[in-house]
């Protein structure tokens, strides 16, 4: 029973599509998931947007432990265990320094002095208050 | 290759597009400006998102020319350069703000007092001045007597809604609307919004249009904790949030914080037993300058009377207690406690 239910699918299937068909077809399929992957960033993997004056500069994922130097030196933002800080920065006012660390559950870190702002892309929360 | 392979072609080519097109806006969501000494988010969604964040800053820019303590220039800085007896001709806006500063002057017995600012500028907090993590000392209590002569929204200014004009009584008093300009500045985005869906976050004001997104409220004490909030909930349409807090702008002095929102009746930082005071404008019933201006009340009244104003205000608010406890008055918006 289920032996012949199984031939007349194929069978169906065979005057459905054509070889090429399918490789067409299992490309596109490829397509689409690597699409996707790319807007969801793939493995929930999450990212420390930083712009500076305005603009998108760096795209750091919060899984790769980094330290990364801005404005020729003046500011260091450190990503470690998942978390990113400032650990330095050539500002008057030293509050991004001082802020809370940043984690994939949302935040963001603002310099104002230096028109620096870290955000969390796509955390848990859209903006904290 | 027959009629349905090609629409499946179509279909899932269609879907590759669009998805990558998606891919490459997805960083484009938020657009970043500095304006009022704090910065302006703008998390946009729909097309043209960058003028529309462009419109909405620039408009944010004229206001400040108008309104900004910092802006000699501005119906703020000439009336605080003003000498006693001089009358100042001020912009709408203006007098908008400062009938929003006296309505909750007067609701909350003059603990929201916009002529406090010679106390702020006295202990070293206001905007430009403040260094975070410096060494820092309390005013003397002479010097603290004397700036508090200067304060009294009701006494050291008059002013007049119909003409728009203000005149100075007290020579040396000074204005900031500080404590409104933000929230009325989110409100009004959120006002000329129509349906395009946007999150305003201007230096932590918080402003919902034509979506709901969810809002943390921030751990007043990030080295307690592993989240940078308490808690969170949602931001429904046409809804402001704000929060006053004591943990920017303070120092340290003789194992004591002392911080920004000075209490006016007494000329030394706010004694509420607050570490932050969050306040939501649940169903739009009462506008974001307002509640910019209650969330600074509430830090200063404390608990008990903070949940009266609330009431009488018909907002919503989220309470910090110094035991790091907190009080939730959000009626029916489900509040969540972060892990």
């Amino acid at each position: 029973m289920k032996k012949s239910d199984g031939n007349a699918v194929r069978r169906s299937l065979a005057t459905l599509f054509r070889k090429g068909d399918i490789i067409v077809l299992a490309l596109l399929v490829v397509a689409v998931v690597l699409s996707v992957v790319a807007v969801t960033g793939g493995d929930d993997g999450n990212f420390a947007l930083v712009h500076i004056d305005g603009e998108l500069k760096y795209s750091l994922p919060l899984d790769r432990d980094a330290s990364v130097d801005i404005l020729d030196g003046a500011m260091t933002i450190v990503v470690e265990d998942g978390r990113v800080f400032v650990s330095r920065s050539e500002c008057p006012e030293q509050l991004c320094v001082h802020g809370a660390p940043l984690t994939a559950a949302g935040g963001m870190t603002v310099c104002l002095p230096n028109k620096v702002i870290i955000k969390i892309d796509s955390g848990e929360v859209d903006a904290i208050s | 290759m027959n009629k349905i392979v090609r629409l499946l072609v179509l279909v899932l080519v269609l879907v590759t597009l669009t998805v990558s097109l998606a891919a490459c806006g997805r960083a484009e969501r938020f657009y970043f400006h500095e304006v009022f000494g704090t910065f302006l988010e703008l998390d946009v969604q729909g097309s043209g998102r960058k003028d529309f964040a462009d419109s909405v800053y620039d408009g944010f820019k004229a206001d400040e020319a108008l309104i900004s303590a910092d802006i000699a220039s501005s119906d703020i800085g000439r009336i605080n350069a003003a000498a006693a007896g001089e009358t100042v001709r001020c912009s709408e806006i203006t007098m908008n703000l400062l009938s929003v500063c006296e309505k909750v002057y007067l609701a909350t017995d003059g603990a929201y007092d916009p002529t406090v600012y010679p106390l702020v500028m006295l202990w070293g907090f206001a905007a430009g001045d403040f260094v975070a993590g410096g060494n820092y000392a309390p005013p003397t209590e002479e010097s603290i007597v004397q700036a508090l002569s200067l304060v009294g929204f009701d006494r050291v200014f008059d002013i007049d809604y119909e003409s728009g004009t203000v005149t100075k009584l007290v020579e040396g008093a000074a204005l900031d609307l500080g404590g409104v300009a933000k929230g009325y500045e989110v409100q009004k985005t959120v006002d000329g919004g129509g349906d395009r869906k946007f999150l305003i976050n201007f230096g932590g004001n918080i402003g919902a249009n034509s979506a709901r997104y969810t809002v943390g409220i921030s751990a007043p004490r990030a080295e307690m904790s592993t989240l940078a909030y308490i808690g969170t909930f949602v931001l429904e349409s046409g809804e402001t949030v704000t929060t006053s807090g004591d943990y920017e702008r303070y120092f340290e002095y003789g194992g004591k914080r002392y911080f920004h929102i000075i209490d006016p009746a007494t000329g030394y930082p706010a004694d509420g037993g607050l570490l932050s005071a969050t306040v939501v404008t649940l169903g739009g019933a009462t506008d974001g300058a307002t509640a910019d201006a209650l969330a600074t009340a509430m830090m200063i009244v404390g608990e008990e009377r903070a949940v009266q104003l609330a009431e009488i205000f018909g907002v919503g608010c989220v309470l910090v207690r110094s035991d790091m406890t907190v009080a939730v008055h959000l009626g029916d918006r489900e509040y969540t406690p972060a892990m």
